[in-house]
């Protein structure tokens, strides 16, 4: 059995990171929480443009996401930065958090701090006194089953369909045979593949759901704005690459499921529980950030992103690793682009060979090896919402 | 001579895996049989390339999969993309 090194958190999950948590509940919190993290080696922090003037429906999911990001496994603890007025009151945020769990959470309320300067100082020295906790943390030997890999897939071109997916879908009916939890993501990518998929459900209540999440994502685009869910995707990008439908692209898109039964389909960014083992499927957008988002609040450690056009995206809490199966991105974009998959193109590697070695730099990376978004700093973030601002 | 990637016997498309010029030998295998088609049209890497006909309103089909529905009628050799295929109606 493949052990790897994290860190025990109180509700006994690993953590692969370490991570102060800096989480801003709202946008007017956004700044203040950023120059906290700045100041503190140990903490990050991201910008968060959801958390409030939101219909219930989005600030639930607001909530979900804030919640899940501070439970998340690779955060020791968190800062709660809150304006004060916000959807996502900092009380209620907290309140959330305890329900999942005991890790420690400190709140600073920028209209009660007394403005920016004075909400930076405390929430600084909360940091500060976290951080030191965390760094006398030691690691612990987890087996391979405690680990929930997040996959995601971006900038998609035919390459993607080719090698990156299938090489990520082997991994994924690995992880799967070994006892460990693996992530499908992005709901409107399954267009055209969902019945695949929905064979694959273990219940008739599995099946059904695949196929009312793909359902309610078109008509929930096409009753807020009128419009089909395909005037914006596939993309420019992915049409100059080669993709040519919506169809195309999710029969690409969903190799990254592999091949084993789909055990449980969750919501956005809800819990998904440390029993739960197998694939699983999240409802999430096809838009990057906000899918990682979803799946990092589900409780993820890591991510494998497969893109054809090359990204830049990473996690603030969730190491991301991207492969692409197209050479010449690879090229372009080494700085970026953690695998090289267009080997299996090229005729020189099999996809057996390739997710061994993707296999092994997931270990690595739980084991602490940085991936490239991770020493870029990359952290920016998105969340799914279904209304405009109001 | 470029190679095809041919991914299900019920495909009507190849996946090219180098860019080619109208007159270039395209060559794939299909369930073991070595096949060529000669290229109709200038198409990027990565581009499709059709290996069987589509009439009009016929089935497009990669991964053996429903992937589209030809606006024209596609002979083999020509590219295959936003040009000649359609969206197919969500049922």
């Amino acid at each position: 059995m493949t052990e790897f090194y994290g860190y025990r958190r109180p509700d006994g999950r690993p953590g692969i990171r370490n991570y102060v948590l800096v989480l801003p509940t709202s946008v007017c919190a956004s700044d203040v929480a950023n120059i906290i993290a700045n100041q503190v080696e140990g903490a990050v922090s991201f910008h968060n443009q959801v958390g409030c003037s939101q219909v219930t429906s989005d600030l639930e999911m607001s909530f979900d996401f804030e919640v899940g990001f501070a439970a998340n496994p690779n955060v020791y603890a968190v800062v709660l930065v809150s304006l004060g007025c916000e959807g996502c009151q900092c009380d209620e945020v907290a309140d959330r958090i305890a329900k999942r769990t005991t890790k420690p959470v400190e709140k600073v309320i920028i209209q009660e701090a007394g403005g920016t300067l004075r909400a930076v100082e405390q929430g600084v020295r909360y940091a500060k006194q976290f951080a030191a906790e965390a760094a006398m943390m030691r690691k612990e030997k987890f087996p391979i089953t405690e680990l929930l890999l997040a996959t995601e897939c971006g900038g998609s071109d035919p390459t993607s369909g080719l090698a990156a997916n299938n090489v990520i879908g082997a991994l994924s009916d690995r992880l799967v045979d070994e006892g460990a939890a693996t992530i499908l993501s992005e709901t409107p990518e399954f267009i055209g593949g969902e019945h695949l998929l929905a064979e694959r459900g273990v219940t008739p209540e599995v099946h059904d759901r695949v196929l009312e999440i793909v359902h309610r994502y078109e008509e929930a685009v096409r009753r807020a704005c009128g419009e089909d869910i395909r005037s914006g995707n596939p993309t420019p990008g992915n049409k100059a690459g080669g993709i040519t439908t919506l169809e195309e692209k999710s029969l690409g898109c969903i190799h990254r499921g592999g091949s084993r039964p789909i055990s449980q389909v969750y919501d956005y960014a809800k819990e998904i529980p440390a029993e739960q083992k197998g694939l699983v499927i999240m409802d999430t957008p096809g838009n990057d950030p906000s899918s990682m988002t979803g799946m990092a609040a589900g409780g993820a450690q890591v991510c494998v992103f497969s893109t054809g056009r090359g990204t830049a995206l990473g996690n603030p809490i969730m190491p991301v690793i991207k492969i692409t199966g197209n050479a010449s991105t690879y090229a372009k974009m080494e700085d970026n682009i953690d695998f090289d998959a267009s080997r299996y193109i090229k005729g020189t590697h099999s996809i057996e060979e390739l997710q061994q070695e993707l296999y092994d730099m997931v270990v690595d990376t739980c084991n602490g090896r940085q991936t490239k978004s991770e020493a870029l700093g990359i952290n920016e973030i998105a969340v799914m919402r279904t209304c405009n601002y109001v | 001579m470029v190679n095809g990637m041919f991914i299900d016997p019920k495909d009507c498309v190849v996946t090219l895996g180098g860019a080619v010029q109208p007159g270039d030998t395209v060559q794939y295998t299909d369930g073991g049989v070595t096949c060529e088609v000669t290229a109709l049209d200038a198409i990027p890497v990565y581009h499709k390339m059709a290996v069987k006909a589509v009439p009009k309103g016929g089935r497009v089909i990669k991964y053996g999969e429903l992937i589209g529905i030809a606006s024209q009628d596609i002979v083999p050799g020509q590219h295959v993309h936003t040009h000649n295929i359609e969206e197919p109606e969500r049922g």
